[in-house]
């Protein structure tokens, strides 16, 4: 009896030492560095505009029936037309766009043009939901009429406060 | 093989399996608890994509023909497109259902459920003539009805004659009051954001001023 006992205490001693040595093991493998997971999001305000043409724009290439937008910052075009610090992006960035109003959607779209979000009316103006005024804030994108119908439902409202993530 | 080497390695081989077990179970326990996220709450999460509007049920256009409950559009991309209005279909121009006549010319934005080929829509929604302007105010005028303003707009610089009128919204403290019962203190130079109604001269009638 006391053999077995002796056994069995023994038998559990190994075990534990393995696993530890396993775990121990496995922390110190040197693994590959993960992706980032973080996702940049910018809170403003988003308006709609029909001057794109398919051929035009800041990128050369921006259409009023795609879910094209404009973003204020893109430096291969010169584009610096910004309230407040928004992230860089390229032509052809995609972002999510989510409508901050009640029932909030959200679409993607692409960046296609310069915003000049900062220009007179975009800094410190006021957002509306179903016509009510919302909030006070700055244009940080402008969508096509095409994406702020397919986002928002209608054009009425004419600025609206949203998140943007990139 | 005698009886002494048959024990011998029945209990080193019970060793090396516990030692095995042990190892394997240690590496599976601290890959598990490496795989639990530690702080995913501080991350901002995307949202799942999930619009108002399907992309589909999208159209716009210029008014070429108006029949009895319906009128024939050019689309740019759809060509012809003829357009199904019902009494259900919410149609804005200038306000939302002020039954204003749609007619030849005006341009629309809207949505509804197109046929199979996408060549006829049973409309749900329009606005007509809509316009969104942004942009600086060059000069102000007072007249009968309100306020003339010449607008430049701000991507094209192009220059804009807006009406304010009594009906005109105007963004007051967080509401929104007609102008006819607000003041309205625009002077050239300011930046402005003008919802309104392209008129046929191409000057628009405000009807929200931000």
């Amino acid at each position: 009896m006391k053999k077995k006992a002796g056994f069995i205490f023994e038998a559990v001693v190994l075990l534990c030492l393995s696993f530890t040595l396993g775990a121990i093991f496995w922390w110190n493998i040197p693994k590959a560095e993960a992706a980032p997971h973080t996702v940049s999001y910018k809170k403003g305000h988003a308006t709609w505009y029909n001057l794109c043409n398919g051929h035009n724009g800041a990128c050369g290439d921006c259409d009023n029936n795609k879910m094209h937008a404009a973003w204020p910052h893109l430096p291969q075009t010169g584009c610096y037309r910004y309230c407040s610090d928004v992230g860089s992006l390229s032509c052809g960035s995609r972002v999510t766009v989510s409508d901050r109003c009640p029932g909030r959607f959200t679409a993607p779209v692409e960046i296609h043009d310069c915003c000049t979000c900062n220009g007179p009316g975009g800094c410190n103006g006021q957002s509306r939901c179903d016509g009510s005024i919302y909030n006070t804030g700055d244009v940080i994108i402008d969508l096509t009429s095409y994406a702020f119908l397919h986002l928002h439902g209608n054009l009425g409202d004419g600025r609206i406060p949203v998140t943007v993530y990139y | 093989m005698n009886k002494m080497n048959k024990d011998y390695v029945k209990t080193h081989a019970f060793w090396g399996v516990l030692v095995v077990v042990g190892i394997v179970g240690g590496i599976l326990v601290a890959q598990a608890y490496a795989g639990f996220p530690s702080h995913a709450a501080d991350e901002p999460q995307l949202p799942p994509i999930n619009p108002c509007v399907p992309l589909e049920k999208i159209i716009d256009g210029t008014i070429i023909e108006v029949k009895e409950n319906c009128v024939v559009v050019n689309n740019s991309v759809r060509g012809l497109v003829t357009l199904h209005i019902s009494p259900e279909t919410r149609i804005w121009k200038g306000k939302w259902d002020n039954n204003l006549p749609i007619e030849v010319g005006d341009f629309f934005y809207g949505y509804g459920e197109p046929n199979e080929d996408g060549t006829v829509y049973e409309m749900e929604q329009m606005e007509i003539n809509i316009v969104n302007l942004r942009g600086a105010v060059v000069s102000v005028e007072k007249v009968s009805e309100g306020l003339d303003l010449q607008l430049e707009e701000a991507y094209e610089g192009k220059s804009y004659l807006v009406h304010i009128t009594s009906e005109t919204l105007v963004s007051k403290e967080e509401q929104e009051v007609p102008f006819a019962r607000t003041q309205l203190d625009l002077k050239a130079g300011d930046g402005v954001q003008i919802i309104g109604l392209k008129l046929k001269d191409g000057s628009v009638v405000a009807t929200r001023v931000f």
